[in-house]
């Protein structure tokens, strides 16, 4: 198995506070992997650390490799790294730009000028985000008109036109309805064909639903990595199997 | 039984009675201050028409003449109108890109502790009074550009410098505001595509905080349009055509000021100073009027 990312003994401290405590963690290419827990499990901090979104926030240690190179140090181009692992959140945050500005926003930061480029990304961007056949008729109007479940499909599309390997998501679909979470889960499964996704999730049925691979956090600490199914049937740890039952969390 | 209910569910209660009162002061308010404006708006139109219906002065050449001689009944009022808008936009040009970097430094660059130091003092600098400002410009200002230009000093450079010190504050502390107001995702969103701090400034936060800056901006002036005080201490206040930055001159708001105490009521030049005051209401009301049509647009 293919391993895009490899996190080795990380840690991450706000300050005094130790809220993420030596986790080590590989994430197949080309699977979705979630991560599970309570709030305050550390595993959004996780996922943000993995593109370096931590930075400013908190102090990092350990090592990420990404082919065979510690993304985790002081002289790593930022900004590049984020090219490579692409981001996500939680609300979606179209820019009060035009529809098609806002899905070549990443491509014009890299310096991409040639129009025929910009549109032939945009176009295979918003396709692949399940978004085109909606506004294929208004990409110069504002995005900020769009429905919720679009605008977020329209940030999924923002990311991918960057051509990243991996895209960390962050609970993307907890500020929508369920017939746009579903939908958005439905790409997800599409896109994994061409890139990793690692994605926090609060919701555990969207983890069976749509992860190959479920990693459960509990405290700052990673309690059980393992196929989705197995940590759903048949979890090694107790913990795992009373947060899945509903015990805590 | 049935009566008390009836009597309870239709008739008057204290909750409503006081629903009454609060309406009845709020309208009362409203009237109060609509009338205000009213009248000031009243007032000042007839004052500021008898020059031209009741001694017969020409519109045209009350502001297209460059002759401002009460003495001579000559009511040129060009001069002013020129050195109002020639100190405002001088003063709004510098002042609005130094305002924009200081506050993009203050809320995108620096520190919190260290924002949470500058933010009172811009605030406090808001509200000094004009006179302070004038002050600084006979004390700080004349001298120097008398040094390095020469002249007296005094003039629309002068004007313009303390117009500048003036509206900085405001300016900075509205741009503080407007930059404030760009939602936190949009930074967090910039960030996670790979943008540079620098990037994200340029191609999100500024354009979504674009209506706001241009409000900020035009308030400035406004201020700076409608400012007396501290431009009447340095701008020298003569009433000729300037022809240079260094040239004394005089601004509508200044030489209301000077002259309103030293003509009598009615007369003609008495009456000119009114016309004036006419003109600055109706440019102060385009500035506001330009404030709501920008932000009306940036709602949108």
């Amino acid at each position: 198995m293919k391993i895009a990312l490899e996190v080795k003994n990380l840690q991450v401290l706000y300050g005094e506070k130790h809220v993420v405590h030596d986790i080590n963690l590989k994430f197949p290419a080309n699977q979705i992997t979630a991560l599970i827990g309570a709030s305050g499990s550390g595993k959004s901090t996780v996922l943000r650390s993995l593109n370096r979104m931590n930075d400013d926030l908190a102090t990092v240690q350990g090592t990420i490799d990404f082919h065979g190179i510690n993304i985790n140090q002081p002289q790593v181009n930022v900004y590049r790294v984020r090219q490579q692992i692409g981001m996500v959140f939680q609300q979606p945050t179209p820019f009060p730009l035009s529809i098609y500005e806002n899905v070549i926003y990443g491509l014009r930061l890299a310096g991409e000028k040639d129009k025929q480029v910009l549109s032939q990304r945009a176009e295979e961007s918003l396709r692949q985000a399940a978004l085109w056949d909606e506004v294929k008729d208004q990409l110069n109007e504002s995005a900020l008109a769009l429905s919720g479940g679009q605008q977020q499909r329209l940030c999924i599309a923002r990311t991918l036109a960057v051509r990243p390997e991996i895209i960390l998501m962050d609970e993307p679909t907890s500020a929508l309805d369920p017939v746009s979470t579903s939908q958005i889960e439905d790409t997800l499964v599409q896109l994994k064909e061409e890139f990793t996704i690692i994605m926090v999730t609060h919701n555990m049925q969207q983890a069976s639903r749509a992860a190959d691979w479920t990693a459960f956090m509990h405290q700052g600490n990673l309690i059980e990595f393992d196929k989705t199914a197995t940590i759903f049937m048949n979890p090694r740890e107790q913990k795992t199997a009373d947060y899945l039952s509903g015990k805590f969390g | 039984m049935m009566d008390k209910l009836k009597k309870q569910l239709l008739g008057p209660s204290a909750e409503s009675k006081q629903e009454l009162l609060g309406k009845l002061v709020s309208y009362i308010a409203i009237i109060v201050i609509g009338g205000l404006v009213g009248t000031i708006l009243v007032f000042l139109t007839i004052k500021g028409v008898a020059l031209f219906n009741n001694d017969h002065f020409s519109l045209w050449q009350f502001l297209s003449g460059v002759n401002w001689q009460p003495s001579h009944h000559l009511y040129g009022a060009l001069p002013m109108i020129a050195a109002s808008f020639g100190v405002t936009v001088l003063a709004g040009m510098v002042a609005l890109p130094l305002a924009l970097v200081v506050a993009l430094a203050l809320t995108e660059m620096l520190s919190k502790k260290i924002n949470q130091f500058c933010q009172p003092l811009i605030e406090l600098l808001v509200g000094i009074p004009s006179v302070v400002y004038g002050y600084i410009g006979l004390t700080v200002v004349v001298p120097n550009l008398r040094q390095l230009f020469g002249g007296t000093g005094f003039g629309l450079l002068a004007a313009a410098c303390v117009l500048f010190l003036m509206i900085l504050p405001t300016m900075t502390s509205m741009t503080i505001d407007s930059l404030r107001a760009v939602p936190k995702q949009y930074r967090m969103a910039s960030t996670g595509l790979g943008a540079t701090r620098w990037q994200t400034i340029i191609r999100v936060i500024i354009p979504s905080a674009r209506s706001d800056i241009f409000t900020a901006m035009v308030f400035g002036m406004s201020r700076a349009f409608g400012e007396a005080l501290a431009v009447q201490m340095v701008v020298g206040n003569t009433t000729i055509m300037p022809k240079g930055l260094m040239d004394s001159a005089a601004t509508l708001t200044s030489v209301i000021t000077t002259g309103i105490g030293n003509t009598v009521m009615g007369t003609p030049s008495n009456n000119a100073l009114w016309s004036l005051a006419l003109i600055l209401l109706i440019m102060s009301l385009a500035f506001n009027l330009l404030i709501r049509v920008v932000s009306r647009k940036g709602a949108r």
